[in-house]
Formats: C-alpha cells, structure tokens, sequence
C-alpha cells in the first residue's frame, strides 16, 4: 500500500504538470516546455522564503505566485510573442531554451543540490495499511480538484471557449474580437501562478532542485499524452497511470526499470492509439 | 451624411509585399459597396487591412468618424466591424451554438442577453436552429457560409464585410445569401462586398469601387453607365487613369 | 519599391555565379574539406587537430538533426542517443578486439540507423512536439541501459581503453585518424547534399508543408518522415564512434541533455534547413563558447539564451542570412513581373495515357453521416466529365475516394481495370492526379520544384541511387525537369518557373497546382473547384486547356460550380444530391432535367432569366 501511496503522489505531481501544459496549449496554442519550471520557481520560492528567511507560509505562496506569474509572463513576451505566424517548431526551440535559462540560473544561485522544503508538518500517517505523509495526500488533492476545475472553467467559461476558438483559427477569432495576444498572456500567466502556487507543496515531494524542471516536463508530457493532449481529465488518468507504473516497477523489477516502464507505456499508447486514452479523435477531412 | 466606414488612402500587404498600394472607398450606412477587381488586384488585402488582420503602412480607417487605425483587429471588431473571410471559416471543432455565442464574445453578454441574441440568430437562420448542437464542420458547405455571416452579426455591427461570400455556393443558396445581404441593407447596416462574380456584386450594390494593381481604377455608382467598362478594363489588364 | 541594391555589386557577376551555385557550393566544399583533411601536412597542431576533429563530431549530429528538422520537419532531440549507440558500438567492439574502421564505423552507423527506426517508428505516428517530447525521453534509456550492462559497457564509471582504430591490423596515429574524421564528415555531407538536392529532398519540403498534399502526390508520409529520421541517425552514430576513438572513453555522464541542447543550439544557428549550416554551427559553437572554462558555470544559461534568441531571431540561421543578402542584392526576393500567366491562343499539350475511370457502387459514411451512397459513374478517356451538385452533396468526397484519400465503405474504384480504391499510393500509380479547392502549395518551393512534385509518386528512385547520383537517377531527374517545362509551358506559366511558389496570387496557384497534375502526365486528371476564383480572362484560358487535355487524350472529371463553364466544356454530367446521383447525361439535358433543376439550380434560374443580375429581384 506504500508503493500505491507513491505512486499515486508522483502521479499527482505529474497530472498537475499535464494540467498547466493542457491549459497554455488551449489559451495559447503554445506547447510550452518550460512548464514544468514554474513548479520549479514556487519550489526555489519556498526553500528561500521559508528555510532562508523564515516567512510565514501565505506570504511565501503569494511571493511564488506572483514570481511564477512574472516568469511565465515575461516568457511569453520574449520567447512566444515574437513568433506569431512563423509556425513550425520555433515555439519548442524557443521554451526549452527559456526551461534552460530557468534550470541554469537555479544552479548558478542555489547549486545543483536538492534542498529540504517544509510546507506542512512532516510526519507519518498509515493510511488503508499503507505509509503516507500529510504533504502527500494534500498534493493528491490539489490534483484532483485542480483537474475538475480547469475542466469546467474551460467548457465553460466565456474565456475557455475563446481558448478553443483560437486553437482552431486565430484570424477568424481576432475578427470577433478575441484578443489573441491577450489570451495568449493569460494562458501563461495562469500557469505561471499555478505553478508558482503549488511548486512548495510540490517540492516537499521532490524536492527544490534544478534538475527536477527536466524530468517533471518529460514525465508531465507523458501523463498528458497518455490521457490526451487538450483534456484535463486525461490529464488526471494520464498522470496517475504514469505514477502508479513508475512505483510498482521501480519496486518490484529494480530502480532503472522505473523509467523505462514509463517510456515503453508512451511508445504503447503512440503506437496503439495516438490520440490518447480520452480522445475521440476523429477524423479529419480535406 | 457621413459614411460609416471610409478608408482614406490605404496601404500595406504581407512583409515587403506591398499588395494594396492606395485604396479610398466609403460604404455608407444602409448602403451596399461593391469592391471590385481581377484576381490578384488586391480585394482580400483591402479587406484584411481595413479589418486590422494586416499592418497599415500608411492611410486611415474611420468607423463613424473615428479613426480606428491605429487599433488591433479585436478591437476594431469591438467598435461595430465584422468581416467574414472567405472560404467559410467557421470555428469547425466547436457547436453552432458555441459559434455563435462566440460572434458576442467582444460585448460580454449577461446571460439573458446572450440567450436572445442567440434566438435571433437562429430566427434569421432557421437551417441552423435545427443543428444548434452539431459541430459546425458537419454542416454543408452553404450552412457554413450563413454560419459565418450570423456569427458575423451576433456581434451587431455597424459594418459588415464579405470576403467572396458565393464562392462554391450552389445556386439556391446564392440567392438566399442576395436576399439576405439586401435584407441586411434594409435594416441600416453598411455592407462592403468582394466578390468574383460580378453580376451578383453590381446586382446587389449601390456603389462600386474597381481596383487594380492594388489601386483605384473606377469609384461609382454601382449602375453607372460606365461601371461595365471599368471592370472590363481591369480584369482584362489595361490601365485607366484614377477615376 | 523592391528593396533591392541593384547597382551596389555588378548583379551580372552575381546573377551568373547564383544560376551555377549548384554546381559551384559542393566544388568549394570538397576543395574546403580537402585542405582541411590535409592539415597535419600543412603544419597544423595536435591541439588544433583536436578542436577540428570535435567540430567535425558535433557537425555530424547537427548534419542528422538537419536532415529530420530543417527538411523534413520533425524535431526530434534524440541526436545524443544514436551517438551514444555509435560510441557504445565502438566501445564495446574494442573490448572484444574489433577495430578495424572498415568494420566498426559502419557498425556505428548502422547501429544509429536501427535506433532512429525503433524510436522514430513510434515517435513519428504523432510527429510534431510529441515526437520532440519523447524523443528526450528517450535520453533518460542511456543511463539506464549503460547500468544494466554493466559488466560490458562499464557502467556509471564509463568504458575506458578503447582502442584506436585500425587498418589493415595497423593502428592510426594522430594525423590518420584526424584526415579519416574529416573525410568521414566530408563524405556525409556530400551524401546529405546529393539527398536533399533530388526529388527526395523536394519530397521532404512537400511532406513537411502539408501531408494531404504528399499523400495525394502518392508519397508515403509515415515513410518518408521515418526515412529522414533514421537516416538523420547514421551520422550522429558516426559521430559519436569519432569522440569514442578520440579520447579512448567514455560514459553516460557525456551523453546528457545538455549534449542534445549544444546540438540543437549548433543546428538552430547554422540554419537547420540547409547542408553546410551543420558545419558553420558547429564550428560556431565548439570553437566559441565551449572554449571557456570560465563558461562552464553558466553554461546551461547561455545555451538557454542561444535557443530563445536563435529561435526569435535567426529563423533561417547563418545559411539562410547568406541566402537572403544574396537575394537582395539580386532583387529577386519577390519578383513581380512574371506572376500573371502569359496569354495564349492555343495550348499544347503532349499526347496522355487516358484510362477509363469506373466508380463502382461506392458509400462513404463519416460516423453516422453518409456522404455517399451507392455512386457509381463510368468516365472514359478523351472526355470530360463534370460533377456538380449543391453544398455538401458529396462531390469533394468523391473526388477523395478516387484519388484514394478516403476508402470506401463499400464499392470500389477501378482505373483502367486495376482497383485502387483506398490507397493514394495505387492510386497515383495508375495515373490519378488532382488539384485542390483550395491549392496546397509549398512555400519553400520554387514554381518549378512545385510542377516537378507531380512526378514524385512514379519512377522509383531509390536512395542509392539518388545520393551516388547513378544513372537511372539523372535520368528520372531529366525526365521530370522536361516535364515540368512542358506542363509550365501548357498553363502558360513559363516565366514564373523560378518564382517563389507562394508569392502568387490564387489564381496562378490555380494554374500552378494544374501544371503539377498534368506534369504527371495523368491519365486521369481531377480537378475540383479549379474555377473558383478565377477571373474571365483566367476562365477563359482554362476552358482552352481543360479541352487541351481531354484532346490529349486523358480522362478529365472536375467538379464545378460555374455551370456555363460545365456547359462548354463537358461531355458527360453527372448531378449529386445529398449523396446520390440524381441524374446524368449531356450537359443539355441534364440542364433540362426538372429535378435538378429544382433541387440544385435554384428558383431564379428555374424562372429562365438569368438570375443575378438587376437590383431588387425578389
């Protein structure tokens, strides 16, 4: 039950990544590598505010979400707006070059060694006969309602739907008066904040390390492919697959099959159904 | 009367292309402006720049009276112009309903509000009403046409632009679009109008404006006399003084 | 109003240096690798060696990437994978005594070849960022595969004592195995140049701008992106055997993300769609920052800024600066004379292989919808027949099931006997070809690439044979140029033969996207909507041609709107309505026919005037 305790936290961490790659890939049109590094500023936030400075908890989350916010926004102004209409894969150079420029200056600052980050008391609880801490089970949380509340907002909302307009057409929605570049900074900055938000729960997990930006962004890609690119809830089944089959592999068949596992189960679904687990992928005409 | 739109020497096309070269035309309220032109002339580049898709090198756009130039194409949207580009571009992926409720998205509705607007764009397009909850890209290419236009005027423009609006239409429904767009005319909404077909263009219009090379060649009344020579002149190529 | 600089440079010199730099750039680049191959003779240092060899190792990688990137357009960062296989190879062939070079660098390559297929197989039925995506994944297998095999590859603490390589039981000393590095670099990319330069690299830019357009051209999209992929493989496997030899070491630790980050930085600033750019970025990158000691620290930050920067600035790179200030001193960016086609009174077409097309009871359904049911329609060579029908009746979708973009529920399409339902590959085969509604143009093409694209689904040509530029290659090669000025010649588009094909309004991409079906020389020709948009003077030419093309004997359908031009031009007229054909027969009688009259032509047209002109008509 400890491993399925794990499995099911990692698998939270990498939903929630696949939900803010989901919600700038809807807003903006933009997969954006560099997503997986606003965990990383919240996460750098909280060891600064609270292991460094000692501030009080709200202050910290509200510094990460601004910084989150501030990183994301300025992302979008350097390396997205400049290549409106120029297409092919430049957006990808240009994010993971930004993911680059994160992931160094965190080393340059803080060094390549992950650092202790305590945002809820540290202590142990049995739970269904299986070992879970408190800053687990609320990452689990979060995951889960993020991932009904992103889902509903876009279906719903006036803007998640002016999000899937310009995914279709950009001329056609600045014609009715979307204004696309706006919605592209939103689309960054919500991911920014968020990520900025949740990055000190997160990195009780996993730690505040440079590194992690990297193996966040892959694992996220994978849970989002795995559920479908575009659907939060995929999002969820998606994260929570890669989660579980990361734990019981690295448990059962030894530390280096962890990884593979994951990247045979991506080739599987490529390979099976390209679409991922909840699409519907329909086909496209002429 | 002052015209609703007026566009004031205006030029511009895609990076160092310069497609439009100076173009000045007005539609007035109530009132249907034919633009006019061979293929290639520069109709769409007229049409996209004036809609703000397109930088303005230089010249102005008035949308009653206020210059609107210097605004982006959502917000010139917002001040009371639509344009309908050509090849039906409907959002294919989302509902008719979704569509059209995107046509106001620039006024931000209440609820209420938005489920009138809603209603009339399915009273004035009753083939839609039937398909409220079908993905626009089902639709045959005609309902995708009218689609684009009640999206159009979801927003309640003041000018409504149409960008080849017959192109690949069966017969039938081109005449639903005559009777419609001269409808949309009667209820005081100025209309600009490419379109390849000339006889529908000048059947319909009451002015017409003939461009060529990415310039004015005729500007008129759409039965003018000399109208027919123009355009004659301009699709087969010949030069005219700036009329 | 051009932006060029015309009396800056003598634009004769220039002009006559552009038309033979294809013959000319590969001369410089063979001379270029020559001297440098012979550098230890000419007095260059150890040190120097080794820096010149390392550029050649990282071009190399960047050389693959370019290939997958820059032409066929998928980015994968895999590049260090298929290096560290190459350099794996060579290790481990070392530890078991194997190190004759005619043995173990072909054993690198291939090695890398089966990696891009395994990995691209997957990576590339989704293409795109989910290709990129997982292609770094995959980065994360080295490590892991290197501890597995422990006992052979050496594990985290790497394979040292990997001997050089040898010859002839002999082993090379520095100035040998530095000439073998640049000649192995040289000769890649003389292969990667013959490559691109030939149908298959046309292939590539056509498949990388739309893939309906390669499939219709009868080109293998999942083929061809996997094709450019592997091959994009072997040099980075070549590579990466180099570095193994170079230093005698190596572990997982040099296999890194970052090595995939220097690669892509080397490929963005050189210019990923080009040949020689891989060389000038690497070179750019290994004997600039990677110099610095000092840079070490903030090495991930500036690689960082190159992308960003690269990526917004350079979107053509070193290659693509040089290719553009040369078009500007030529004043040929944006040419405007030749756009509009030349007029004509008679057209010549070259006799073609007509074949009857047979529609045999075909029903396509998308979902629930039936977009066609039970069609069946018979079209023989020498003629033409017109489909028409209103909106959404089906005739687009016909078009698609005959040139074997959509397949059948039931029925079948047969052309001259031969079924080819299904399958564009088939269909293009036996001689289908077709133009768009709206026309799919490549933008990197210039007119007469874009002509010549018709021919890419016949006359097979096969890597070899393209890259060692073999007989049956230039032969095809000639074939396709003399076609293409034939069809050019048809549409009256000679002029425009070395425009670039997107600076053209609609309708001479039109005439352009016909001169690219006709220069397949069809023998069943599609048209769909290929009078729309165009004006009188364009209608006009177009009539002439369509009968030229029937007079040649080929089997014309088209689908039309403009039922005068139907009228005019038509033998045989075929009505769809929601799917069924409602009525067929000779354009007047069809015209006559009541149901069609009432369900396509409209009330105006039934009432006998014609319909749109004069104002207020109720």
């Amino acid at each position: 039950m400890t491993v399925l305790w794990a499995g099911l936290t990692m698998g939270s961490v990498y939903t929630l990544v696949a939900l803010t790659y989901n919600m700038t890939l809807v807003l903006t049109g933009v997969l954006n590598f560099a997503t997986a590094q606003f965990f990383t500023v919240g996460a750098f936030t909280a060891y600064a505010g609270l292991t460094q400075h000692s501030l009080p908890l709200p202050v910290v989350l509200l510094i990460g979400a601004v910084l989150g916010g501030l990183v994301a926004v300025a992302e979008e102004r350097v390396a997205i707006r400049p290549l409106r209409g120029h297409g092919g894969h430049t957006e990808l150079v240009t994010t993971l070059g930004v993911s680059t420029v994160i992931a160094g200056a965190a080393i340059v600052i803080w060094g390549p060694d992950p650092l202790r980050v305590t945002v809820v008391p540290e202590r142990t609880w049995t739970v269904l006969g299986g070992q879970v801490r408190p800053n687990e089970l609320l990452l689990i949380v979060i995951a889960v309602v993020a991932t009904l509340g992103f889902h509903v907002w876009t279906h719903r909302s006036r803007l998640g739907l002016a999000g899937l307009a310009r995914t279709e057409d950009e001329d056609a929605a600045a014609l009715r008066g979307i204004d696309v570049r706006r919605l592209s900074m939103l689309g960054f900055a919500i991911a920014g904040i968020f990520g900025g938000l949740v990055g000190p729960v997160m990195a009780q997990t996993t730690y505040a390390v440079a590194t992690i930006g990297l193996v966040l962004a892959l694992k996220g890609f994978v849970a989002m492919a795995l559920g479908g690119v575009g659907s939060h809830l995929g999002a969820l089944l998606g994260g929570t697959v890669v989660g579980l089959v990361e734990a019981f592999s690295n448990r059962h068949l030894g530390n280096d099959y962890g990884d593979i596992a994951v990247i045979v189960i991506l080739a599987l679904i490529l390979l099976l159904r390209p679409t991922g687990l909840l699409s519907k992928g329909e086909p496209r005409l002429v | 009367m002052s015209p609703v739109l007026e566009v004031r020497s205006i030029a511009g096309g895609y990076g160092d292309l310069r497609v439009v070269r100076d173009v000045t035309l007005s539609v007035q309220r109530g009132k249907i402006t034919a633009l006019l032109g061979r293929n290639g002339a520069g109709k769409t580049t007229t049409l996209r720049l004036i809609s703000g898709l397109n930088r303005l090198e230089s010249g102005e756009v008035l949308l009653d009276g206020r210059d609107v130039s210097r605004l982006s194409a959502p917000k010139r949207a917002r001040s009371g112009l639509a344009y309908v580009q050509e090849g039906k571009r409907v959002f294919r992926e989302r509902t008719v309903r979704e569509n059209i409720v995107l046509g106001t998205y620039a006024e931000r509705p209440s609820g209420a509000q938005l489920a009138a607007r809603v209603d009339e764009a399915f009273e004035r397009f009753p083939a839609l009403a039937a398909k409220r909850d079908s993905p626009a890209g089902l639709l045959s290419g005609g309902q995708q046409q009218m689609l684009a236009i009640a999206q159009a005027l979801a927003a309640r423009p003041r000018v409504l632009m149409l960008d080849e609006p017959t192109t690949g239409l069966a017969p039938t429904i081109v005449d639903e679009l005559f009777d419609l767009v001269q409808a949309l005319r009667s209820e005081g909404l100025g209309v600009l109008l490419v379109e390849q077909a000339v006889d529908f263009s000048l059947g319909v219009a009451d002015d017409a404006v003939v461009i060529n090379l990415g310039g004015v060649v005729f500007r008129g009344a759409a039965d003018a006399p000399d109208v027919g020579a123009a355009v004659e002149a301009a699709y087969m190529g010949a030069h005219l003084g700036r009329g | 109003m051009s932006s060029s600089l015309p009396h800056l440079v003598p634009k004769r010199a220039l002009l006559a240096l552009s038309a033979r730099w294809a013959a000319v750039g590969p001369v410089l680049a063979l001379l270029g690798a020559a001297v440098l191959a012979a550098g230890p003779w000419l007095g260059l240092g150890l040190d120097a060696q080794r820096q010149i060899i390392l550029v050649a190792v990282l071009a190399l990688a960047v050389g693959g990437l370019n290939l997958s990137f820059g032409y066929a357009g998928e980015l994968a960062l895999g590049q260090v994978l298929m290096y560290a296989t190459g350099a794996y190879v060579v290790g481990y062939l070392s530890t078991i005594g194997v190190t004759n070079v005619l043995v173990t660098l072909p054993a690198a390559g291939l090695a890398g070849l089966l990696v891009g297929v395994v990995s691209g197989a997957a990576g590339l039925r989704l293409g795109g960022w989910v290709l990129a995506l997982f292609s770094l994944l995959l980065l994360d297998l080295i490590p892991r595969i290197v501890n597995l095999l422990h006992g052979r590859l050496g594990g985290v603490a790497g394979l040292s004592g990997i001997s050089r390589p040898t010859l002839g039981g002999l082993p090379f000393d520095n100035p040998t195995f530095y000439t073998t590095a640049i000649i192995v670099a040289a000769l890649w990319f003389a292969a990667m140049r013959n490559l691109v330069h030939s149908r298959q690299g046309t292939a590539f830019l056509v498949l990388k701008e739309s893939s309906v357009l390669a499939k219709a051209l009868g080109i293998s999209t999942y083929r061809t992106k996997l094709r450019a992929y592997a091959l994009g493989a072997v040099p980075a496997g070549l590579g990466g055997a180099l570095y193994a030899y170079l230093d005698g070491y190596i572990a997982p630790s040099v296999f890194t993300f970052e090595l995939g980050l220097v690669i892509l930085a080397a490929a963005i600033l050189g210019g990923a769609r080009s040949v020689y750019g891989a060389v000038i970025g690497a070179a750019l990158l290994q004997l600039g920052p990677r110099q610095l000691s000092l840079f070490d620290q903030y090495a991930e930050v500036a690689y960082g800024i190159v992308l960003v920067l690269g990526g917004v600035f350079l979107s053509t790179g070193a290659a693509g600066l040089g290719h553009r200030v040369f078009d500007r001193l030529l004043g040929r960016a944006r040419g405007e004379e030749g756009i509009a086609p030349s007029r004509q009174e008679s057209v010549d077409v070259p006799p073609l292989p007509g074949e009857p097309l047979v529609v045999d009871s075909v029903t396509v359904r998308f979902g629930g919808f039936t977009a066609l049911e039970d069609v069946s329609l018979r079209a023989e060579p020498g003629t033409v027949t017109a489909i028409i029908g209103p909106n959404g009746s089906g005739k687009t979708t016909l078009l698609n099931v005959v040139s074997g973009l959509l397949k059948p529920r039931a029925g079948e399409v047969r052309v001259g006997g031969s079924p080819v339902s299904g399958s564009t590959g088939r269909a293009v085969r036996h001689g289908v070809a077709r133009t768009f509604q709206t026309p799919l143009v490549p933008a990197s093409l210039n007119v007469r690439e874009v002509v010549a694209s018709g021919r890419l689904g016949s006359g097979n040509v096969t890597l070899v044979e393209t890259v060692l530029r073999l007989p049956r290659y230039r032969r095809v090669r000639r074939a396709d140029l003399a076609a293409a000025r034939r069809a050019l010649a048809a549409v009256g588009l000679s002029r425009a033969a070395g425009l670039r094909a997107d600076a053209l309004p609609l309708g001479t991409r039109r005439l352009m996207e016909f001169a690219r079906a006709l220069a397949a020389d069809p023998a069943v020709l599609l048209l769909d909507e290929v009078a729309s948009g165009l004006d009188d003077t364009e209608l006009a030419e177009l009539t002439v041609l369509i009968r030229a093309v029937r007079e040649a004997g080929a089997t014309v359908v088209l689908v039309e709107h403009n039922f005068e031009l139907v009228r005019e031009i038509a033998d045989h007229v075929i009505v769809l309505a929601e799917g069924h054909v409602i009525s067929t027969g000779v354009p007047e009688r069809v015209a006559r026919d009541e149901d069609v009259v009432r369900r396509y032509l409209g009330r105006r047209s039934a009432e006998g005037g014609d319909a749109l002109t004069g104002k207020g008509t109720p």
